[in-house]
């Protein structure tokens, strides 16, 4: 007779985590780190245009996270509280730095294709995005995140002007501001499946 | 240009074929100009949602720098009671402190009113 299998750990899930983590438990909050750094990281990258930024933003979104998790009601998803945290983060960052410089812009940063596609669907649609990238980075810091919560993540007008502490009024001009630069901008690029 | 055109251009990046009134629908049914101009906001909205899809990878170090922040953190429970705790303290001591205080100022106003009457 062989040795009996061991049996298999099986891994927690976000959930599990996600307790284990209000309670105290830093290995699990490092592992809920490691299961949502990409979406956040993403998310602080599109709303700042800057890598080292991004990661900055990032880590600060996920220490806020940690400092705030007694208060965390679970009434939304854990990724969804961090995107939360993380625009906070981002919009404060932008507060502080807009008196000192003007918005910067990572011209290293390109914008990575879904693999899931075929290679001549995925060179078109790196050239496709890698024009919108470059378009969305060109937009003033202000007009880039709400396009980028409404029109990328789908957050609604109401969210989008509590989070930015704006009135729903201004999320609207600033969205139809800042698609009508997109437009312009992509115009010609556009125009050739139109 | 004409009124109808400038107007579907107008209101085009916050709205959609759908979203445009019964009159802007008609004329935009016999519009070739305004059709491409919608054209060109759907497809711009549609590709701005596919970024959803993509995900940038973060840099490798940011768990361990995570980590790191969070130890010197202290444990969040352990920080919202420590926390709670003294600003309660500090506040009732306060209070006392500052009642005491009031309670001095008017005796000594009261003995200074005596010995000058």
């Amino acid at each position: 007779m062989g040795n009996p299998m061991p049996p298999e750990r099986v891994k927690p899930n976000d959930e599990e985590l996600l307790v284990l983590a209000m309670a105290g438990d830093r290995a699990a909050f490092s592992d809920l780190v490691r299961h949502h750094q990409d979406e956040v990281y993403t998310l602080a990258v599109r709303l700042v245009a800057d890598r080292e930024l991004a990661e900055d933003i990032s880590q600060e979104a996920f220490v806020r996270a940690w400092r705030a998790l007694p208060n965390f009601r679970r009434d939304a998803k854990f990724s969804t509280w961090m995107h939360r945290i993380t625009v906070n983060v981002a919009w404060t960052q932008r507060r502080k730095q807009r008196r000192h410089r003007a918005d910067p812009i990572d011209e290293s940063f390109t914008e990575p294709v879904a693999e899931s596609i075929s290679p001549e669907r995925a060179a078109e649609s790196a050239a496709i995005q890698g024009s919108l990238r470059d378009a969305l980075n060109n937009l003033p810091r202000p007009t880039r995140t709400v396009v980028v919560l409404k029109d990328v993540y789908g957050w609604t007008h109401g969210e989008i002007a509590e989070r930015l502490e704006i009135t729903i009024a201004a999320a609207k001009v600033r969205l139809h501001r800042g698609r009508k630069q997109l437009r312009n901008q992509l115009w010609a690029e556009m125009e050739e499946d139109v | 240009m004409k009124t109808s055109c400038r107007v579907v251009r107008s209101i085009a990046p916050s709205t959609d074929v759908a979203g445009l009134a019964k009159v802007l629908s008609n004329h935009v049914g016999s519009c070739l100009s305004c059709q491409a101009e919608l054209a060109r906001y759907g497809k711009l909205r549609r590709q701005l949602a596919s970024l959803a899809e993509v995900t940038v990878q973060a840099p490798e170090p940011l768990a361990a720098e995570v980590a790191a922040a969070v130890a010197s953190n202290g444990n969040p429970a352990e920080t919202e009671a420590g926390l709670a705790h003294p600003v309660r303290v500090a506040a009732a001591a306060g209070a006392v402190v500052a009642a005491a205080a009031g309670a001095a100022a008017v005796a000594a106003w009261r003995h200074s009113r005596i010995v000058t009457s």
